[in-house]
Parts: structure tokens; C-alpha cells; sequence
């Protein structure tokens, strides 16, 4: 790649411009290229800052969310960057849909920003004729919006219906480790005088969706297909993530020490990267073995 | 459908509305931000936000607030609870209640009853929100809080029955 900037007439001289050149000759040249990564940047930005500035979100859960946004970002990237000489094509409609669906970036909640990404990224999906790139794209922005703002809903929403059978799940593996555990509603307990409740922050629920979602951006930024060893790597990693969930929820029963230190302490940061891991892991396997 | 005609043009127009609707994003989100953070940072002002239970009457308190019902036919008198209407973090209070127990809620002046109530009760708070963040409404939904009556097992009164003893609780003060 440095050769490209090396013979690029427009280059300034200085070894930093040197640089900066060899960076901008690495980005897409088309306008249509970057209308694309701004329409991806320009949501996760205004979602983020939202998030940011509202105190109510607990740190764990932000690292996480933005894990989300990174790969679905480095995704499109990668999806761009290969064809800075064959640019992408727009259609007149595609450019009336990203400018009118940016708008949702104006909403005053961090999660309706992402309407406008489902809107685009199905429009990207379902139109004629159907491009490569683009229509992977479509699919990182339905599969990123997917994880920001409607499997949240929907968890929110079924949250009764869902929870009774994680709680089943997590018993029924708990007691090959504590054979006294009981459970109550989703109420779960080993003493008499402490149990841990099942709320919507401990299901393994959103970490799954956004398994789904780093798997999907692996797969465009790996250039692979959907075939067997990459689902199955899906599947490692669905079993993983909720894995790594009810170990943790198991660790907090014993006291609550043990809950402050899983739930608020150095234990919840390692859950998270356990949970990274997890979701990264095997599909980074499956691409290298591949390799 | 649209014809694939390669207009650098246009993708150039499109990436400049998309570049100032970014600006003005964030520039609007930054400068909105401080004030909404203080709205939500700072108790609740004094009128308290009262549930409507509907046909007039309203329930004051603030979410976490409880008190007992007595209803005709049931020999333990129902809990009376004021919650948020959607799940959020370490709030336990739409947990589902003991076996038996039946559970209603009141919400914007709808009685919400059954064995989906409490999906209904997060839907129609959904609903609310969505039509809120769409008309850029503030946060005044974000705020509104339902009243949860969890009737024992031995209860055998009708949701409807619950609601009235409700409303006439509330006209009493």
C-alpha cells in the first residue's frame, strides 16, 4: 500500500505527509464509497454520544455495545476498501433513502437512532438489481441495528416469557455444581438467607445477538461464505456466550461478596472479555485453519 | 425502481447532506445533552407524576411505592405498587409474582390484565416512547410510571373489581 502513495503525484513531501497520504490512498476515492462509511459512522455516532452522555448505563454494558459498532464499522471498511478503482455504484433511490433515513440521527433517544440504519440496510437488501458490496453492507446495517434496537425490544417485551426458561437452563446445569440449588420464579438460591434474581442486564440474550453480529462482520471482513465450518463457529460461539453467562451467574450464588465481585467488580470486566472471547474466538479459528 | 447510472455527481451532493446532517446531529445531541442529563439527574419536581387509572382518578407516588387493597372475596388484601412500565436494570418490580397470584396493572388509563399483562403493559409503554422519540417529545413518557395490583391466590375478585377499588381508593385520598 505504500507504493500507491508513493507514486501518487499528490503527494507532499515529509515523512508525516508521507503518512497521511499512504492512509488517504488507502480509503475508498468515490464519493458513493464514502456516503456509505459516513451513513455507518454517522449512526453509531449519534447513538453513541447519546449513550454517552446519559449516566444511566453501567460500564460493562457500554464496552460491550461499542464492541458492536467497532465491527460493524471495520466491516463496512472492509467491504470498501478492496475496490478503490471500481467504485460503488448508487442508485437514485439509494441516495434518497440514506439521506432521508439519516434523519433518524435527530431522534432524542440512542436507540431509535438506529431506525434509519434498518430502513437503509433493508432497502440495501431487498432492491433490484443486487449488488455485492452493497448488499453486504445492507446486511451489517440490519444485523447492527438488529442488536442496537429491536432484540432489545423484543427482550424487553418478552422478558417474562424468556427469563423462566434461561432460569430453567441455568438450573438444570447448576445443580451438577450445586446440588442444593433452588429456584423460585427467577429467584435462584443454594442458602436460606441469600438469593440472586434473574433481571433483563443478566441474560446471556444480548450477548448472543451480538455474537451474531461480530460472526456476520468476520464473515464480510474474511470475504467467506455461509458454509458449514463458519456456522458451526456461530454455533461454538452461541454455546460459549451463554456458557459464560451462567458460570457467572452460578459464581455469584456461594455469598454476596462473591455477587458484588461478579456483578460490580474486577469479576464483571473479566465476564466481559470472557464474553469477547468467546464471540471472536472460534470464528478467528475457523478463518485462520481456512487460510 | 431506480436505473444504476454511475453520477459522481449526485454521490458527491449526497456525501455533503450526509456530512451536514452529521454536524448537525452532533452538534444538537452535545448541546441537548447537558440539559437532558440534569433533567433526569435531578429529583422529581414537586407535583408528583400521578398514574392515570382511568374514569377520572389517579394514583399519586413514585415507582417502588406500596400499599395494601382491601377488596371484597379476598381474605388477604391485594398489594398496591407503583412501577416503572418496562424492565430496566436492577428493577425487580415486574418480576412475576408467587404461583397463584394473578397480576394487573394500570397504565395511562387502561386496565392491563391476564397472563401477557405485564408484555402488554412493556408493549403499550413501547408504543408511547416510540411516538414520543418520533414527535422529538422530550423525555416526559420516559417518566410515566403504572400501578401493579398483585391479588393472592385466594383472591377470586375480577381485574375490573380490582380497578374500581382502585379508583375509589384514590377519590378518597
Amino acid at each position: 500500500m505504500a507504493d500507491t502513495s508513493a507514486s501518487s503525484p499528490t503527494r507532499l513531501p515529509g515523512p508525516l505527509s508521507d503518512r497521511v497520504a499512504g492512509v488517504m490512498a488507502l480509503l475508498p476515492a468515490s464519493a458513493a464509497s464514502w456516503a456509505v462509511l459516513v451513513f455507518t459512522v454517522g449512526t453509531t455516532l449519534a447513538a453513541g454520544l447519546q449513550r454517552h452522555l446519559y449516566p444511566t448505563q453501567g460500564p460493562q454494558r457500554l464496552v460491550e455495545l461499542d464492541l458492536g459498532e467497532a465491527f460493524a464499522i471495520a466491516a463496512v471498511l472492509s467491504l470498501l476498501l478492496p475496490r478503490p478503482h471500481e467504485p460503488l455504484t448508487l442508485t437514485r433511490g439509494d441516495r434518497a433513502v440514506f439521506g432521508l433515513c439519516a434523519l433518524s440521527w435527530f431522534l432524542p433517544e440512542p436507540h431509535a437512532v438506529y431506525l434509519g440504519m434498518t430502513l437503509a440496510g433493508a432497502w440495501l437488501i431487498l432492491r433490484q438489481p443486487r449488488p455485492g458490496p452493497l448488499r453486504q453492507v445492507g446486511q451489517i446495517w440490519l444485523a447492527l441495528s438488529l442488536c442496537e434496537l429491536w432484540s432489545k425490544l423484543v427482550f424487553k417485551m418478552f422478558y417474562l416469557v424468556i427469563e423462566p426458561v434461561e432460569v430453567a437452563v441455568l438450573a438444570w446445569v447448576g445443580r451438577m455444581v450445586f446440588p442444593a440449588l433452588q429456584t423460585e420464579g427467577v429467584y435462584l438460591s443454594i442458602r436460606p438467607d441469600w438469593s440472586v434474581v434473574m433481571l433483563e442486564g443478566c441474560s446471556a440474550f444480548h450477548n448472543l445477538s451480538l455474537a451474531a453480529l461480530i460472526w456476520l462482520c468476520l464473515l464480510a471482513m474474511a470475504g467467506r461464505r455461509v458454509d458449514r465450518g463458519t456456522l458451526l463457529a456461530l454455533a461454538a460461539s452461541a454455546g460459549l456466550v451463554v456458557a459464560v453467562n451462567i458460570a457467572r451467574i452460578l459464581a455469584m450464588l456461594p455469598s454476596q461478596d462473591a455477587y458484588l465481585y461478579w456483578h460490580d467488580g474486577t469479576g464483571s470486566v473479566l465476564v466481559a472479555l470472557a464474553a469477547v472471547v468467546a464471540s471472536v474466538g472460534p470464528m478467528i479459528v475457523q478463518i485462520e485453519r481456512a487460510a | 425502481m431506480s436505473v444504476s447510472v454511475p453520477s459522481p455527481r449526485a454521490d458527491r451532493i449526497l456525501l455533503a447532506v450526509l456530512c451536514l446532517l452529521l454536524a448537525e446531529a452532533v452538534t444538537a445531541h452535545v448541546l441537548g445533552g447537558p440539559d437532558d442529563v440534569a433533567r433526569q439527574a435531578e429529583p422529581m419536581p414537586a407535583p408528583m407524576p400521578a398514574v392515570d387509572l382511568g374514569g377520572g382518578a389517579s394514583w399519586p407516588g413514585r415507582a417502588g411505592d406500596r400499599r395494601a387493597l382491601v377488596l371484597g372475596g379476598c381474605p388477604t388484601p391485594a398489594v398496591v405498587e407503583v412501577v416503572e412500565p418496562s424492565p430496566r436494570g436492577r428493577d425487580a418490580s415486574l418480576v412475576a409474582p408467587d404461583a397463584g397470584a394473578r397480576v394487573i396493572y394500570a397504565y395511562r388509563g387502561r386496565l392491563l390484565s391476564g397472563r401477557l399483562a405485564t408484555t402488554a403493559l412493556t408493549a403499550v409503554h413501547f408504543v408511547r416512547r416510540a411516538t414520543a422519540v418520533l414527535r422529538r417529545d422530550g423525555t416526559r413518557a420516559w417518566e410515566e410510571l403504572a400501578v401493579k395490583v398483585t391479588l393472592p391466590g385466594d383472591c377470586a375478585a375480577e381485574p375490573e373489581v380490582a380497578l374500581y377499588a382502585l379508583r375509589r381508593d384514590a377519590r378518597a385520598g
